[in-house]
């Protein structure tokens, strides 16, 4: 539910990421509602979803399915929720829904600015060969259960395989995401996340 | 997807391999490449790739993928809702029996009128009691990996695993604490890929069990594609059919004492072929043609040239292209009208490798004992909004009353069909 309060606090939020005068003023964005429960995120998580916080992943432009299943699976245990364990006891099922919906409604991030310049030749080669493009789409914007890559955090990226690779999770299903990386080196690792934040 | 659904489930995907070339900024989509892979040879499938459910994908139907499921389950109201657009024959009538129940898969009645769930890959067994109209589902066995399959025989719950057969008795006496599963039968393959189960009691007290093949087409190892008979007392085991691909659902015809069992057929043909089956087991060692001809009459594109389709028993109904049949029973209730007697409810889980879904609802097939003069009639459905699914049934089960329960696993849901005249 949107109080009154919490829509000055993010007209407020808003007003204060707005460009410098003199720059070209960013595309008009589609008014989202953003449910109550949402406020609990932007801390971690950044306004509307795009993260400014090291470990953090965005959540804007997230697939709706992606973003209930990762709550659900850290509210059921099956993924360890580390700092979010507090915040996943509480949420009900119809919290996950609404910041599925809202967060999948968002923006995506842009490309992400301090990505290190990366040869794209031998990350799209690490990629193809474990048909990473097959889930998580062409552009990696995702869909479905899949998440979306394109515009993340590196640090998080570089994160989330490492984890991954170890089994310290699991992903969906068969653990499709732990096959895909259990043959990846650092190097790689870094490749593929620097290329993928940097994408549009 | 199956979940896994198969489920799942399963890895997601998309149908195109993009090369991209050139810099970063100039994403160009220079080839698009169908995908294809060697999986014959039995290593392949004890790691199998992520996306191991696309064989070799063919231009057609480039882009399918199976259904992501639903990570919630439908709040109950959204359920009253979805109900009341479900076509039922004259004199029936749905309702939800209960709400909340995630990943509702195989079910089993408990002697104290407690109703067990599996589910898909939550790894959770739910019990669901209450009154009427406020039945509620709690998680009473957790911590196991696809527990799918379930049955009640001898004062005892059943639960079937990927590899093993679990045994906990006397459930009912506290439903808050689960007492230990005692393993009672583990010598299965260790193969995930359709390795989740279903159990069909005998009637002597032995289950028949399927064991599905670890692929969508090859030559499956040998120690799955078929139907298993184990005895939950010794361990003893036989194998009674096989050429069986991926089976979730049987029953045992009351008029023969014989196996009936649904199966789902190869997927990356068309969206037409195969169909999924219906079959019925007459001998034991009957072999219903997998990976060699599918539907009795199809001749596969890879394996085809080794054998004849008529070496094979064919099915007995052919129930629709990928529609999934899943959990089906024989009905022997007396709530429902007479020609319903020692028919066949088909919980038809609903298609992903076809363009437009087909399913989605509950089949009633009636069909002499021996397998002649298959009739059926859409019972229930469907749980689609144009193409997009409300809801998916994965098993049937009667109840005391002669009503019906249909477990739906998309929605995590249990409804109830009555009738009155």
């Amino acid at each position: 539910m949107l109080t009154s309060r919490s829509v000055v606090c993010i007209a407020a939020l808003l007003a204060a990421s707005a460009p410098a005068h003199g720059q070209p003023k960013p595309p008009a964005q589609p008014t989202v509602k953003a449910p109550a429960i949402a406020q609990t995120c932007i801390a971690c998580h950044g306004i509307r979803g795009i993260s400014t916080t090291k470990d953090s992943p965005s959540l804007a432009g997230q697939p709706d399915i992606f973003t209930q299943y990762q709550l659900v699976f850290m509210r059921d245990g099956q993924r360890q929720p580390g700092v979010m364990a507090a915040i996943v006891k509480t949420l009900t099922d119809e919290n996950i829904r609404d910041l599925g919906a809202y967060y999948a409604a968002l923006p995506a991030p842009p490309p992400f600015a301090k990505a290190d310049p990366v040869d794209a030749d031998k990350a799209n080669a690490v990629m193809a060969l474990r048909r990473c493009a097959n889930c998580h789409k062409d552009d990696f914007s995702g869909q479905g259960e899949t998440g979306r890559l394109a515009g993340q955090r590196p640090d998080y990226l570089i994160k989330s395989l490492r984890d991954f690779r170890s089994g310290v999770r699991r992903g969906r299903g068969m653990g499709a995401m732990m096959e895909v990386s259990v043959t990846l080196q650092d190097e790689d690792i870094a490749l593929i996340a620097h290329y993928l934040a940097a994408k549009p | 997807m199956r979940r896994q659904e198969t489920a799942l489930a399963k890895a997601c995907l998309t149908g195109v391999v993009a090369a991209v070339f050139g810099c970063v900024s100039m994403a160009v989509v220079q080839a698009q490449e169908l995908k294809k892979y060697d999986s014959s040879g039995k290593d392949f499938w004890l790691k199998p790739p992520p996306d191991w459910f696309l064989g070799d994908e063919n231009k057609e139907q480039k882009g399918q993928t199976p259904n992501p499921g639903q990570p919630t389950p439908t709040p109950k109201a959204e359920l009253d809702k979805i109900l009341a657009g479900i076509k039922l024959p004259p004199g029936f009538k749905i309702e939800v029996w209960a709400a909340g129940v995630p990943q509702a898969r195989q079910m089993a009645w408990g002697d104290k009128g407690t109703l067990f769930a599996g589910t898909f890959d939550k790894g959770t067994v739910h019990a669901v009691t209450g009154p009427d109209g406020q039945k509620v589902a709690k998680p009473f066995i957790t911590g196991l990996r696809m527990p799918t399959g379930v049955a009640f025989q001898d004062g005892a719950l059943y639960v079937v695993d990927i590899d093993k057969l679990y045994r906990y008795d006397n459930p009912e006496a506290n439903l808050e604490k689960a007492p230990e599963g005692k393993v009672v039968y583990d010598d299965f393959p260790p193969y995930v890929p359709h390795g989740w189960k279903y159990l069909v009691p005998d009637g002597k007290g032995w289950f028949y069990i399927p064991v599905g093949v670890p692929c969508n087409i090859c030559l499956p190892p040998a120690s799955t594609g078929h139907y298993r008979r184990v005895d939950p007392k010794t361990g003893a085991a036989e194998i009674v059919a096989l050429g069986v691909r991926n089976s979730v659902g049987g029953a045992v015809d009351p008029r023969t004492g014989q196996l009936w069992f649904t199966d789902n057929g190869r997927d990356w043909v068309s969206d037409d072929l195969p169909n999924d089956e219906v079959n019925r087991v007459s001998k034991i060692g009957e072999h219903f043609g997998y990976p060699y001809c599918h539907q009795g009459d199809l001749a596969d594109p890879k394996y085809g040239a080794e054998r004849k389709c008529s070496e094979f028993t064919p099915p007995v109904y052919k129930q629709g292209p990928h529609i999934a049949g899943l959990g089906m029973k024989f009905y022997t209730g007396d709530m429902f009208p007479p020609e319903y007697k020692n028919g066949i409810f088909i919980a038809q889980h609903g298609s992903w490798n076809r363009a437009k879904k087909l399913g989605y609802r509950v089949l009633f097939l009636s069909v002499d004992p021996d397998g002649k003069n298959p009739k059926e009639q859409v019972f229930a459905g469907t749980w689609l909004d144009d193409q997009k699914i409300l809801g998916r049934p994965a098993d049937v089960l009667q109840a005391p009353d002669g009503s019906l329960l249909v477990a739906d696993d998309q929605a995590g849901a249990i409804y109830r069909i009555s009738y009155q005249k």
